[in-house]
């Protein structure tokens, strides 16, 4: 990824983007890729740059199109340049901002509601995706949009990509993000959410594949009313790793926010969870929660958590937790006294932390596939 | 409005200045030629004027923290890293010079070793002006003694001991520490013997810009036990001063130590200090500390649960007003099976003063079977203060049962409410309750503390109110 490159990419770009790129790829030619303590990228290597047309969409009603070819007006130039920070790292961010070889750009029209999900699905042979997408809700709508990216092979696949979400006055924007890539995979996702008054974003976030995964999501409630609800699961397993990071900000009074991540750890499987609630002075009334808890499955795993709660404001309501323990082997040995394996019971109890965030995906299809990969990933390879 | 309790107290008796009269004092700043001469003066061995250098070595080569407390404005070429007092050092307080008698007897520190101590060491400015304890005490073998004694006294026990829990390379003030150290206490209590009354180290900055770098070194041998007091404090200065002390706690098997701080530094001090603990097989760590003084603080007090079934808790409460930016927490490493620990962290905060809770909790892949947890609460008086937490925690095997709750918020107005419905006025119910939020650490000190504390919350209260 050169200046040789952008000039190509810039050559076929529209508007306002070739200048885009550019200013990225200044940003991008900068900085250094981050080591990270925990997650470690020591020795990564960044892929050759080539195209990607495997992107597939379903949606009724609402406008989806493909930010290789749309018109990118205004607005959406002055979403892609608002400049408040978010994302894993400025260089990866940078990195999709200068070659961004897909994404969506969705619009939710006035007028609607509906809460059949649209679908964006990238599937990955061992693709390279750098996939930009914005998504903007009209005021007064409701919206449900999933984000799939899945590995239809075992090949390794180099994702890293940005979505931007606009939740305009009194809408709801549902988003889900599942993750499903290849063990070999690196993944590097950043989100961020701006919420108007009395708009809700809430974050649905599925996290399985991958050997390297860092995964950042970061809302803004500038406007009295706000809401951000997270909800997320994580299976890892092998020598994986995964980065799971978390910032809400709450700027204008009566924001609400809550995190609840449910984890499970097998092998030698490391994760790392960040929720950082940050309540700047102003936000009267405000209430944030963040709640994580991980099941360890083996003596090899490792789990770090980061929670850090800033407050600048009294007239508030915030908390954490957090929890971290064995299955407990009395419940174990009932389950398997009553003739379940142990693979199915443990199945069973890491199916029971799982199951209030699995049976609200709004797709039976992916909802199975997701069961599917982690009772595949949970009875496997019992080496211990 | 009627003056209630909480206005009554007077914050004068931390703020006595005694005349600054001096014997010895360092030029501002740090050279190794200023490091040679305070060992010079102490008349120390070769081996702890070298370790003194090699600090300052270590000192020169380590950048300063960019996390935490913003040190910027702490100009280290301005302090003076050693000056002692013009006198001796005296077994009875008759001996101790007048003005600085009566600087402790404010504080109360006499009075309180006739009637419930076991010992009693007083720090002024950089060394040990008055050290004692119980006879009965010396006869069964307990040393308790000011350092630079000790170094003299118990050459090898020191120099086994000394900045191995901490070592200089620790971070850039363990290393200053190393370089400039002056004063502070020495305790051994042998195997098996329960000191039961505490022994209390008082530590008491007099001079303007100077710092003070005392040592504390405690080894409680095999099934004994101990409860160590320290408290501090000086009087408000325009310019900065430094307190960077270390202390290095060597708790064996099956011993228990209690070590309890109420720190309350004037309002011009930088507070760096570096606390740890070894624990070891069954032996039992208990840290209380109460923070109300100093500008900036940066301290986290550490276990290192080294041996099977060891145990520590830490219990704090901090209160940070006008122009404080107390930046505390505990560190528990769990390195053996079975060990435990328990962390209640309680922070207030008003007048744009800033808590930062920092911690870390780390369970290492042999620890199995530990238990833990951390409770953080931030109690916020106004809304131009903040409160942060900011707890690390990495578990490294399975069988671990870890809790973590962190909650932040104001005092309730029902609570307000009710109590005023009880004839309470709106500023003793909010005393109470503040009072009350403190109690799990006022509970754990001993009663003449407690009674201190309170005092001091009454202070910090006062003018918040009304």
């Amino acid at each position: 990824m050169n200046d040789t490159l952008i000039k190509e990419l810039n050559d076929r770009s529209i508007g306002w983007v070739k200048g885009y790129r550019e200013s990225g790829f200044e940003r991008f030619s900068r900085l250094n890729i981050p080591s990270w303590k925990r997650l470690n990228l020591n020795g990564l290597d960044l892929p050759e740059y080539k195209g990607y047309d495997r992107l597939q969409v379903t949606g009724d009603g609402i406008d989806v199109e493909n930010i290789m070819d749309c018109g990118m007006e205004e607005d959406i130039r002055e979403i892609m340049q608002d400049g408040q920070a978010f994302g894993v790292d400025e260089k990866f961010v940078s990195m999709v901002d200068s070659f961004f070889n897909t994404g969506v750009v969705i619009r939710v029209p006035k007028g609607y509601n509906s809460s059949v999900p649209v679908m964006v699905h990238y599937p990955s042979d061992g693709d390279l995706i750098l996939d930009q997408n914005v998504i903007i809700a009209e005021p007064f709508t409701s919206v449900s949009i999933i984000i799939d990216h899945e590995a239809i092979s075992e090949a390794g696949a180099f994702h890293n990509g940005i979505t931007r979400v606009i939740a305009k006055e009194g809408s709801k924007v549902n988003l889900m993000k599942v993750q499903r890539l290849s063990d070999t995979s690196f993944n590097f996702d950043s989100v961020i959410g701006i919420t108007g008054r009395d708009a809700a974003i809430n974050w649905s976030v599925v996290e399985l594949g991958s050997a390297k995964s860092a995964v950042s999501y970061t809302t803004y409630m500038n406007e009295q009313g706000g809401e951000n609800n997270t909800k997320g699961i994580f299976f890892v397993d092998d020598r994986r790793r995964l980065d799971l990071s978390f910032k809400v900000n709450h700027i204008a009074p009566n924001t609400t926010s809550d995190i609840d991540i449910r984890g499970a750890l097998k092998d030698e499987a490391y994760s790392i969870f960040r929720g950082d609630l940050d309540i700047k002075r102003g936000a009267k009334k405000a209430k944030g929660n963040e709640k994580e808890s991980v099941i360890l499955l083996d003596r090899t795993v490792r789990s770090d958590a980061i929670p850090a709660l800033k407050c600048a404001e009294d007239d508030v309501e915030a908390g954490h937790a957090a929890s971290c323990e064995e299955l407990d082997k009395n419940t174990l040995y009932y389950m398997m006294s009553r003739g379940l394996s142990l693979d199915e019971a443990r199945m069973m109890l890491v199916e029971a932390s799982f199951n209030p965030i699995i049976d609200a995906i709004p797709d039976d299809g992916l909802k199975n596939a997701i069961r599917e990969v982690i009772k595949r990933r949970l009875t496997c390879g019992e080496d211990y | 409005m009627a003056k209630t309790v909480i206005n009554d107290i007077d914050f004068s008796r931390y703020n006595i200045k005694a005349k600054v009269k001096y014997r010895h004092k360092t030029a501002k700043g740090l050279t190794p030629e200023i490091v040679e001469e305070i060992s010079y003066l102490k008349g120390e061995p070769d081996w702890m004027r070298e370790f003194r250098l090699k600090s300052l070595e270590i000192y020169n080569s380590k950048p300063m923290p960019t996390w935490g407390v913003d040190l910027s404005e702490l100009n280290i070429d301005e302090i003076v890293a050693y000056i002692s007092p013009d006198a001796e050092k005296a077994k009875t307080w008759d001996d101790v010079p007048k003005d600085i008698k009566e600087t402790f007897d404010r504080l109360g520190i006499p009075e309180a070793e006739k009637e419930y101590l076991a010992g009693v060491g007083a720090q002024f400015d950089s060394e040990v002006i008055y050290h004692n304890i119980k006879e009965q005490l010396e006869k069964q073998g307990v040393i308790f003694e000011d350092f630079d004694t000790a170094l003299k006294k118990y050459p090898d026990i020191i120099r086994e001991y000394f900045m191995k829990c901490v070592p200089p390379t620790d971070h850039k003030f363990a290393a200053l520490h190393g370089a400039i150290w002056s004063g502070g206490s020495f305790v051994y209590v042998p195997k098996g013997v329960k000191v039961e009354t505490p022994l209390q180290a008082y530590f008491r900055m007099n001079a303007p810009g100077t710092g003070q770098f005392e040592h504390t070194l405690i080894i409680v041998d095999e099934g004994a036990e101990a409860h160590y007091i320290e408290g501090c404090s000086a009087p408000q200065y325009s310019v900065s001063n430094l307190h960077a002390g270390c202390v290095e706690l060597y708790v064996k098997k099956g011993a228990k130590l209690r070590y309890s701080t109420i720190e309350n530094w004037s309002k011009n001090t930088y507070n760096l200090n570096t606390k740890r603990a070894l624990v070891d097989e069954g032996a039992s760590m208990i840290w209380v500390s109460g923070s109300f003084g100093s500008k900036k603080t940066m301290l986290y007090p550490s276990s290192v649960l080294r041996g099977e079934g060891a145990t520590s808790e830490y219990t704090s409460v901090t209160f940070a007003a006008k122009g404080q930016h107390l930046d505390t927490g505990a560190k528990m490493i769990h390195l053996a099976p079975n060990t435990s620990s328990k962390v209640v962290a309680k922070s207030l905060s008003k007048d744009g003063g800033i808590t930062n809770f920092r911690g870390l909790l780390r369970v290492g892949p042999k620890a199995t079977g530990v238990k833990t947890t951390v409770q953080c609460e931030g109690l916020m008086l106004d809304d131009i203060s903040r409160s942060d937490t900011l707890p690390i925690i990495e578990i490294q095997n399975d069988y671990v049962d870890m809790g973590y709750e962190a909650k932040v918020g104001k005092i309730s107005e029902d609570k307000i409410y009710y109590l005023m419905s009880r004839g309470l006025s709106e500023d003793e119910a909010k005393a109470l309750i503040v009072k009350g939020f403190v109690e799990p650490i006022s509970g754990s000190l001993p009663l003449e503390y407690a009674v201190e504390l309170n005092r001091l919350i009454n202070i910090e209260m006062e003018g918040s109110i009304g």
